[in-house]
């Protein structure tokens, strides 16, 4: 719905229209992004158009930003165990090596 | 009414720049933090395919499983400069090739390890994503949706 009315306003029919939901639920949910300031309404005689707010696609910004860093973040955090993985492997060996070393000594 | 986005963040390593450097490059490597990576995200981490051509203009590309889909991700290295920077763009759909999202990576030493610092700048022209609206932020534009129509599904 947010998607369709990122190509222009639409109507409440016509945003219904693709949607394999019913009318009252898509008034339902029309009236829930109204709520939570995605869209704004505009009733004229029987048709309620929709639009959506440019403030709205400023917070999708803002939140594909924050996704996007909590995807790099992670990303930094497993490099860093696995390197720290490997440093650990190969104290390991070392640790291995030498105690060896010392026994046939 | 072109403004851009940026993702950055900041990570301090107890490890050599190349090694860290080398870490992002590398295919088996990529493969190993990037499956924990995406599982920490929330995703399966079903990593299929991962290559990288790492020398200057070499491509790079992952995919994973995402709800019995694959999701594509892939790029040119537009700067390699081991091992102190790298540039490559971050494409997650065609209707981005034109104009794609840019990751600058710069490692800088720092005692006995370094410091990384990684920048993705994200074109947010809404101009330009009226044009792309089908893919791309259409999709995240769906993934606003869906939780308002599941509550009150």
């Amino acid at each position: 719905m947010v998607e369709r009315l990122g190509r222009g306003p639409a109507s409440v029919s016509e945003l219904a229209e693709p949607l394999d939901m019913s009318l009252a639920g898509v008034v339902q949910h029309v009236r829930s992004l109204a709520d939570c300031g995605v869209i704004r309404t505009r009733k004229v005689g029987r048709v309620r158009t929709c639009t959506l707010r440019p403030e709205a696609l400023k917070a999708a910004g803002a939140w594909l930003a924050s996704q996007q860093e909590a995807f790099w973040k992670s990303g930094m955090r497993e490099i860093a165990r696995m390197l720290e993985d490997e440093d650990r492997t190969r104290r390991g060996k070392q640790a291995g090596a030498k105690a060896r070393k010392e026994r046939r000594a | 009414m072109s403004s851009r986005i940026q993702a950055r963040v900041t990570h301090r390593f107890n490890a050599s720049p190349e090694r860290v450097f080398d870490a992002w490059t590398r295919a088996d490597s990529v493969r190993r933090w990037l499956t924990a990576a995406l599982k920490e995200m929330g995703l399966e981490g079903d990593l299929r395919e991962v290559r990288a051509d790492a020398r200057l203009g070499g491509a790079y590309c992952f995919s994973d499983m995402r709800g019995g889909q694959e999701a594509r991700h892939w790029g040119t290295y537009l700067e390699f400069d081991r091992p102190r920077r790298l540039v490559f763009t971050w494409i997650t759909d065609e209707s981005e090739e034109a104009d794609p999202s840019v990751v600058t990576l710069t490692i800088e030493p720092e005692g006995s390890g370094c410091i990384a610092t990684l920048v993705h700048d994200m074109d947010a022209a809404w101009a330009d994503y009226l044009s792309r609206t089908e893919q791309g932020w259409g999709r995240m534009l769906r993934a606003i949706d869906a939780p308002i129509a599941a509550s009150h599904a």
